[in-house]
């Protein structure tokens, strides 16, 4: 049962359209997110579905009836809104905040019983709010403010929630709690919400459709899983530059800096070190990854160049040369300190082929662990990555590179 | 009983019991008022005149009568409307340093009193006639309220709905000094007490006006108390809890202007009172809550009025001072305070 349907529906502002085309439905408790770039007319969107603002042309339906023939108390007892409004004046209280949403049940004095004060009472339960209540509202932090927010929209007793930009200004203790909160709304109480966010990851996960909006029309719709792939992701943000990995939800800037280290990841131990290396301009040479690994992904995704192994297979004779031929090119060679197993264990050969030829090795494993593995070398044991950074001054890499590529 | 209903009950008793004194001090004022003056009557026999107690002092009786209770009546009727003004107008523009007199509505009823009393008896128009000059200081506010709430659906910026606000006082005022220098001079000095701001003029004719169109509108002001509650949290909030958010808007800026017009026709401009008293009731209860503020903003504007209109009296007697000179000397600091204390305007 669809709870809000739209058809050919325009909105925008005193006749101008925003957005045009926006066909939606949102079936009871399903969570909506409408995706795209600040700007690209969500709030539009939300406000016209909320009924705060007309649209230019086409209607929103609210259980099939016609949005602008409802009654507003009628609305209101369907709808409770979350704007990006955040401070107003005086000293509300958030009971005062919370009572609000009683609105379109109490009567003309707005006098509340004790069913309203249990609604109320819930609702702060629900956010986990209840040692807010007797404070004063403008003295919240960001995060409190929009729990306070939610709960009013509860209280409201809503079958529909329409949030802008929840997460805009949170935390991540806060993000990750809205999401908690919304889960269970939508699965103890079935109340349908769709929301605006500009958060790739969140939207991903916290939404049963997704709708992406961009350059003034609906750019899609549909499961966020089959449809947020990287194609959409440029078209969206218009970041042709940037990679999105569609497994992490993640968007990385791939680098373009001069390759001059190798750095033998594997089991996501690569990854910290390819994003410090990314941050200080050095581009990425990496391997050897089974195309399965963690490490492959986020290499790829940096725009480095990684020498790879087929998922699941032993490293070959046939990649490890191509990887020794790789390290003889660079002056450096980091050991991430990966795990080592059947699979991998050419890369500990590659380390060793790497000191027998002179390169400097930065390694995170222990000392005494990199003697029994690789022997005496030009080796630096690091204990961290920070450690590791700081044996790298920049003017010797430059010079070194400068070496490496004369020979 | 839930926490919620009790932390409830004990504000509501808070509330009742500040009310109650509050009345009271109204009360005492109110009789202090009369009492007070050139010729001092004792509190007991100002209660009995106006008891209507027979075999009193003639002369006594109807200082009290005749003078001194329609003056009384009316600073406590007309302080309690600007007060309402004001209230009506910090909600509307969702801010605290906005009232009829700062927004220069008190200003464009000046203006058109001005035209008709200064112009008036070219035209044949006897210019103290009561019906003209409320008219006139009706006219005058309504069309100012409506430029300013105009711009202010264009301008968000609050400073610069001062800066308007002060613009048509000084554009009222060169108006009114054109027509000064061409005026009668009877007309002038009639004029000039009336727009210094007093209630010093006010007969029992006028009071009976100003009450009988006061009270209904404050009557309907606490009416839609749960709307302006609403309209507290944003307009766009305020429309998604079912607030009709046009009929609203227009009925705040009608109540306002009505209650600015009515009391600026006979009392001249006052200062301040509608910006303060708000303010004092929002501190003295501790809560935004309209239904609570706007009893309290009736008791507390009418008091404090009564008690400026006193000391206008009395502090240089038997020189009187206009009601803005004393007016302002607790507004104005309240908006100095309230501007370097908001950060964001």
């Amino acid at each position: 049962m669809s709870i809000v349907t739209t058809s050919n529906l325009c909105v925008g502002y005193d006749k101008k359209t925003v957005v045009a085309q926006v066909n939606l439905q949102i079936r009871a408790g399903e969570v909506l997110g409408l995706l795209g770039p600040n700007g690209a007319g969500k709030t539009t969107i939300l406000r016209t579905i909320a009924g705060l603002l007309p649209p230019v042309l086409g209607e929103v339906y609210i259980k099939g009836h016609p949005l602008s023939q409802l009654s507003e108390q009628v609305r209101a007892r369907m709808m409770a809104v979350v704007l990006t409004d955040r401070s107003f004046q005086g000293q509300m209280t958030v009971f005062d905040i919370l009572a609000m949403g009683r609105y379109p049940h109490t009567n003309m004095f707005g006098r509340l019983r004790r069913r309203d004060m249990q609604i109320i009472t819930d609702a702060v339960e629900t956010v986990s709010g209840s040692h807010l209540v007797e404070r004063t509202f403008n003295e919240l932090s960001d995060g409190e403010k929009q729990k306070v927010f939610l709960a009013r929209a509860l209280v409201q007793e809503p079958k529909l929630i329409v949030m802008d930009e929840p997460t805009a200004f949170l935390d991540i203790q806060h993000k990750v709690e809205l999401m908690r909160i919304l889960a269970k709304l939508r699965n103890e109480k079935g109340i349908s919400v769709v929301l605006s966010l500009h958060e790739i990851d969140i939207a991903m996960k916290c939404s049963n459709t997704v709708m992406l909006v961009g350059d003034g029309r609906i750019l899609g719709c549909g499961h966020p899983e089959d449809l947020v792939k990287e194609k959409e992701v440029h078209q969206l943000y218009h970041v042709s530059g940037a990679t999105y990995d569609e497994i992490f939800c993640t968007l990385e800037e791939p680098d373009n800096g001069l390759q001059q280290v190798f750095v033998v990841g594997g089991a996501g131990k690569g990854t910290p070190i390819y994003r410090a290396l990314r941050k200080r301009g050095v581009g990425i040479c990496t391997g050897i990854l089974q195309e399965n690994d963690l490490d492959y992904r986020v290499a790829k995704s940096l725009g480095g160049t990684v020498c790879s192994e087929l998922a699941y297979e032993d490293i070959r004779q046939e990649t490890y040369e191509k990887a020794v031929g790789m390290v003889n090119r660079l002056p450096i060679l980091v050991d991430s300190g990966f795990p080592i197993g059947r699979s991998n264990h050419l890369n500990l050969e590659l380390i060793r082929h790497a000191l027998r030829v002179g390169k400097t090795v930065f390694s995170l494993r222990e000392r005494k662990l990199c003697q029994q593995l690789y022997g005496w070398g030009k080796l630096v044991s690091c204990v961290d990555i920070a450690d590791m950074i700081s044996h790298f001054p920049h003017g010797s890499i430059e010079k070194s590179i400068n070496v490496a590529n004369y020979n | 009983m839930l926490p919620l209903e009790e932390i409830q009950r004990k504000k509501q008793t808070r509330y009742v019991l500040i009310f109650i004194i509050f009345a009271a001090m109204l009360v005492v004022i109110f009789l202090f008022s009369v009492a007070l003056g050139s010729v001092q009557i004792r509190v007991m026999d100002v209660v009995k005149i106006v008891f209507q107690q027979e075999g009193l002092d003639f002369i006594q009786s109807s200082i009290v009568r005749d003078i001194r209770l329609p003056r009384a009546l009316a600073a406590v009727v007309g302080g309690a409307a600007l007060s309402m003004a004001g209230l009506l107008l910090q909600i509307y523009f969702q801010n605290p340093i906005v009232d009829p007199f700062v927004l220069g509505v008190s200003s464009g009823a000046a203006l058109m009193v001005g035209i008709v009393t200064l112009t008036g008896t070219r035209f044949g128009i006897t210019s103290q006639s009561t019906s003209v000059i409320f008219v006139a200081a009706m006219t005058g506010s309504m069309v100012v309220m409506a430029i300013i709430t105009g711009v202010a659906a264009k301008v968000k910026n609050i400073i610069m709905l001062l800066v308007i606000g002060l613009m048509v006082g000084y554009l009222g005022g060169a108006v009114i000094s054109i027509l000064v220098t061409f005026a009668e001079k009877e007309n002038i000095r009639n004029f000039v007490v009336w727009s210094m701001g007093s209630f010093a003029g006010f007969t029992w004719n006028r009071v009976t006006l100003l009450t009988l169109t006061t009270v209904p509108v404050l009557l309907a002001v606490f009416l839609v108390s749960k709307q302006l509650n609403a309209l507290l949290m944003g307009e766009r909030y305020a429309q998604s809890m079912g607030v009709q958010i046009k009929r609203i808007r227009l009925l705040v800026v009608v109540l306002s202007s009505l209650l600015t017009g009515m009391v600026t026709a006979y009392a001249g401009p006052v200062a301040f009172i509608g910006l303060a008293v708000p303010h004092m009731a929002r501190l003295l209860f501790g809560t935004t809550d309209n239904r609570v503020l706007i009893p309290a903003v009736i008791v507390i504007g009418g008091m404090i009025t009564a008690a400026c209109d006193l000391l206008a009296r009395l502090l240089f007697a038997p020189v009187e001072l206009p009601i803005s000179a004393v007016t302002s000397f607790i507004g104005a600091p309240i908006v100095i305070y309230l501007l370097t204390r908001r950060t964001s305007l």
